[in-house]
């Protein structure tokens, strides 16, 4: 059924009825209309404003044009230690979330007895509360009494001092972010039990291998997936705070590696109070992610494969 | 008036309420804890003072909260930012809050009051930022030496003496270490960032870090004479292996002195409490070293402050109650409790503290102190110098690196760009 | 694309069998559940060692080299998080916020996306749009300038900055609400309608009841995002009794830094109602996402 509305189609052209049907849908979506106005609207206002004064919260707010963005953007070494940190953190920690979660997609998606068992198992830890779960990866990476090292040791392998090393804070904050990996995974397995079976038999019957049949079916078929999750998880990532504030401190802990931007947003805001710096950081943050995802939105015409691509081919 | 609070308490002391009468003014007063340094003990002296407080000022009551030391400061901050900030609280570091705006200018009520009569002159002086008064000593104590007399017994080594120099502290401690046995000759705190700011040996390795009106870090952080300071302080960690090892705070806080297996650790009276109350060794204390032969010992001395919050609605009586806490009687309460050691000369010697075995070592040291510890000094220490200095102690432990000239050459220009950029983006006139 | 071409160049099979296919098939099983216990072993070995800290005593919990069994069970270690801290307070906390927080949601979430599903109105798809893409917006832009209004109207160190924008809706769980309610046939309402039904009755008796299993959903993401939310009690309380489990732990863990054991016990229990919530709702939670997870 097809009910399309023109954008914005006069009020007077609305007959008696529709004009009841248009007041009861406002009348539907003002608890949103209204929350939108004033817990997003007016603050993200508000907060560009801010973004241009000086401020401690107490008093009044000192205009000071660009000057936040300018010191942000050329002096502020915390900054740029924050921006290396999030994006070096995005770059391992992305792919490699596409990477576990498909790999454990396919583990779950295998039709043996008894997998409900262990796609409970892989889901368990993603809805550990990530304090928690910060907390028991802390304790697992100490570098004297951490299970972690003890492992490695089974290997011959000196583990490192994972959290005091500024080397190791980023392998350890994304390993803890993986252990989470089962969250995306049932995700990739809707996609994958998505997927007509009838084309794996037809794929088999045309001889191709197991290889063939995930690259050339699996992975185009689950793209629109992949994208989907990617998208999300690059918000996500730029919004990393709690793992970084439990595992390393709200100053990123040695050499500030593992200053993620969300805690440098939080340390300029919460803990020094200059409000109105804190709302630039947020700006520059918000803008540089609204480019990565465009871009993102952009390139997935190149690799993403839409079911309408598929009937259009045949 | 303010929005009342609960009178909440947490961790030993069971919830208690005071029901209002006759609408006292209440003050909401907040203090840290520390671990290492608080006992059952202190959190009853909390209480206990403050009912004592509240005896002698029928119209106020005080509503107490309890919160760790870490992160305290945020709260207070977040709180005042709220509106909601404590009337009173304490803790050991204020200058940045003060420089907000956010801490009453105490100098009018300690002119009008006698009660800072008495106190030492370091703890005083401790509380003067920007010619502002902005703090009162809860407390006064110096840092010392505490060494444990089992492992020196063990070794056969005489326990060390006043007058000795901190090569004779960097060489005991490397003959008494013991690394099979874990066994170490020195506290964690020596091999760390602290070692140049919170421990006796700040002003006896031969350099300091900033100048005393906190502005510059130049010509001093990176002077050759703080660069051997702090080599020496790293050394105890890596070349000597006689600092415990970081993994051991995991297990007994900074304190590691407390297990028993380390034979010497710069500790102040902080720590004298939790010390009496667990170790189970025996253990005495002794001055500081001092830098050689020719020089004499330049005390580190410290104290927690009370401070008051220049939006509170009922100055008035927190400034009661600040001065109850910082005068003789709550000083006396809290000394003979065996928490606080008082911020005054005259307790000290009431009590006969001052002929005291262990505590005459902290007196003589508290009533010869000079210089303020560098991380009172500015208002942006903590954002821009002990960050700088950590990443050098980082550089070295975990990095590896051995080029101590420049890397503190690097923090020296780093902090220095911090604190030019601080005091830049401050108002004129501050 | 891709997958046509394989279909043009059908190749012949003509790698050489040397196992039988049920050989080739037990195989098949071996491999396959070898790797899923290896995986298994890994994922759940943070949680048993949560677990077996727990039950550690001081001692044991820093032995060297680590013990994996604790011996002697320690049980005390949890009545003990419950003596350090007010660890009831915490968890009381976190229930009555996930309560109102699921009021609030469930009753904006089900209207609004009702009206965007099933009503016609001027302006629907642009709204639609606006409220898609402030899930692309971080919420840290708006972090301080709520911080402040909620300051400045008395809110802080309250629960109402916590609870009171549920009562708006989430735009995630709106969108999710709406994709549901779109599958739902338009006939039904028309057929109510014709019976004289309003709107609001066609929404409560029909579409409502039809949408429980997304409502479900609603349910379980509010639960575990509120339980697990740690960022803005952190910001907006003050009070220790306000404390949810998730600032609780880590106020637990400002407290006592080095008591592992009591910080895994107060871990553990944290993460108990969101996995029980888990085991009762996977089939819903995995079936709905599965329907929700395409959409996207």
């Amino acid at each position: 059924m097809v009910r399309r509305f023109p954008l914005f189609a006069a009020w007077s052209d609305l007959s008696r009825e529709r004009r009841k049907e248009a007041i009861s849908g406002y009348l539907f979506i003002s608890p949103w209309l209204i929350g939108f106005i004033v817990f997003f609207l007016i603050p993200i206002i508000a907060s560009f404003i801010l973004s241009f004064t000086q401020w401690n919260i107490v008093g009044t707010p000192t205009w000071v044009g660009l000057d936040n963005y300018r010191d942000i953007l050329t002096t502020d070494t915390r900054f740029q230690k924050a921006v290396q940190v999030t994006l070096t953190y995005a770059a391992f920690y992305l792919p490699l979330e596409v990477l576990c979660g498909i790999g454990l997609a396919l583990l779950m998606n295998q039709k043996l007895r008894g997998i409900g068992v262990f796609r409970t198992l892989y889901y368990m830890p993603y809805v550990v509360p990530s304090v928690a779960a910060s907390l028991v990866w802390v304790w697992m990476l100490n570098g004297r009494y951490g299970v972690v090292n003890t492992v490695l040791t089974w290997f011959g392998v000196q583990g490192p001092n994972w959290l005091e090393n500024p080397g190791y804070i980023l392998p350890s904050l994304i390993m803890i972010a993986l252990w989470g990996v089962g969250g995306s995974s049932i995700i990739y397995l809707a996609g994958l039990q998505n997927i007509p079976e009838v084309m794996y038999e037809a794929a088999t019957v045309d001889g191709a291998n197991r290889f063939q049949q995930f690259f050339r079916i699996t992975l185009p078929l689950l793209s629109p997936t992949i994208f989907f999750q990617l998208v999300l998880g690059v918000i996500g990532v730029f919004q990393t705070f709690t793992p970084a504030f439990i595992a390393s401190g709200a100053n990123g802990g040695p050499l500030q590696s593992g200053l993620f931007y969300m805690l440098y947003v939080y340390n300029r805001g919460f803990v020094t109070l200059r409000m109105g710096y804190a709302s630039a950081l947020a700006w520059i943050l918000t803008a540089f992610i609204l480019v990565i995802t465009l871009m993102v939105l952009r390139s997935s015409r190149y690799w993403v494969y839409y079911e309408t691509d598929r009937s259009a081919n045949k | 008036m303010k929005k009342v609070f609960v009178l909440l308490v947490f961790l030993l002391v069971p919830f208690l309420g005071i029901a209002a009468q006759d609408n006292p003014i209440t003050i909401v007063n907040w203090w840290a804890t520390e671990r290492g340094r608080d006992t059952a003990a202190t959190r009853e002296l909390h209480f206990q003072l403050a009912r004592a407080f509240e005896a002698n000022h029928p119209n106020v009551q005080v509503a107490l909260s309890l919160y760790p030391n870490r992160g305290f400061g945020t709260r207070v901050l977040t709180a005042i930012a709220a509106g909601e900030g404590p009337d009173v609280w304490y803790q050991f570091y204020a200058p940045d809050i003060a420089a907000q705006g956010f801490l009453e200018d105490l100098t009018p009520y300690l002119e009008a009051s006698t009660v800072d009569e008495g106190w030492f002159e370091s703890a005083r002086r401790r509380g003067v930022y920007n010619g502002m008064t902005y703090g009162v000593p809860r407390d006064a104590v110096s840092g010392f030496i505490a060494y444990n007399m089992d492992i020196f017994d063990a070794a056969g080594l005489a326990y060390p003496e006043d007058g000795w120099t901190v090569e004779d502290y960097r060489a005991t401690a490397l003959a008494l270490t013991d690394a099979d046995a874990e066994i170490y000759g020195a506290g964690g705190i020596e091999g760390g960032e602290g070692c140049m700011m919170w421990s006796p040996f700040s002003f006896n390795l031969g350099g300091d870090l900033t100048s005393e009106d906190g502005r510059t870090v130049t010509g001093l952080m990176d002077s050759a004479g703080t660069v051997e300071a702090m080599r020496w302080c790293l050394g105890l960690v890596t070349e000597d292996q006689s600092a415990t090892p970081g993994s051991m705070a995991e297990q007994f806080g900074e304190v590691t002195f407390m297990s028993g297996d380390v034979a010497l650790q710069s500790l102040s009276d902080w720590e004298i409490p939790a010390l009496t109350e667990q170790a189970d060794f025996n253990w005495g204390v002794v001055a500081p070293p001092r830098f050689d032969e020719n020089s004499e010992v330049v005390p580190w001395a410290d104290s927690y402050m009370y401070y008051m919050w220049s939006g509170s609605d009922s100055k008035d009586a927190a400034w009661q109650l600040i001065e109850y806490l910082s005068g003789p009687e709550a000083q006396r309460i809290a000394a003979e409790a065996g928490v606080w050691a008082p911020n005054s000369p005259a307790v000290w010697e009431e009590l006969g503290w001052d002929q005291d075995p262990i505590k005459s070592v902290s007196y003589n040291q508290l009533i010869n102190s000079t210089l303020v510890p560098n991380y009172l000094r500015s208002q942006f220490f903590f954002d821009c110098v002990y960050p700088a200095l950590g990443d050098v102690r980082t550089r070295w432990i975990e990095g590896g690196e051995r080029e101590l000239e420049v890397m503190m050459a690097d923090a020296t220009v780093q902090a220095q760009a911090c604190l030019d950029d601080g005091y830049s983006s401050l108002p004129e006139g501050s | 694309m891709a997958v046509t071409k394989s279909y043009e160049q059908p190749r012949p099979a003509a790698r050489p069998m040397r196992l039988t296919p049920q050989q080739a098939d037990t195989i098949e099983k071996v491999l396959g559940y070898a790797s899923l216990i290896a995986v298994a072993i890994v994922l759940v070995l943070p949680l048993y060692w949560m677990l077996s800290t727990a039950l550690k005593t001081p001692e044991q919990t820093f032995a060297l080299p680590p013990e994996w069994i604790p011996n002697p069970i320690q049980w005390d270690n949890f009545a003990a998080v419950f003596r350090e801290v007010p660890f009831g307070r915490f968890i009381l906390n976190s229930f009555i916020l996930v309560g109102l927080n699921i009021i609030g949601e469930l009753f904006a979430v089900t209207l609004v996306a009702y009206g965007f599903a099933r009503l016609r109105f001027p302006g629907r798809s642009i709204l639609f749009l606006i409220m898609l893409s402030t899930l692309m917006i971080p919420y840290h832009v708006t972090l301080v300038p709520r911080f402040i209004l909620f300051s400045r109207i008395g809110w802080i160190n309250t629960y109402l900055p916590l609870f009171v924008p549920a009562f708006a809706g989430s735009s995630f769980l709106i969108f999710m609400v709406r994709q549901y309610m779109m599958s739902i046939p338009f006939d039904l309402d028309e057929a109510a309608y014709i019976d004289g039904a309003t709107r609001f009755q066609t929404f409560w008796y029909i579409i409502l009841p039809l949408s429980r299993p997304a409502l479900m959903l609603v349910v379980v993401f509010t639960f575990v995002g509120v339980w697990n939310d740690f960022l803005q009690p952190l910001i907006y309380l003050n009070d220790p009794n306000l404390f949810t489990v998730s600032l609780g732990l880590s106020f637990f863990q400002d407290v006592r830094d080095t008591n592992w054991n009591l910080l895994m016990a107060g871990s553990l229990m944290a993460s108990i109602p969101p996995l029980l919530l888990f085991f009762f709702a996977q089939r819903q939670l995995i079936g709905g996402i599965s329907v929700e997870g395409l959409k996207g």
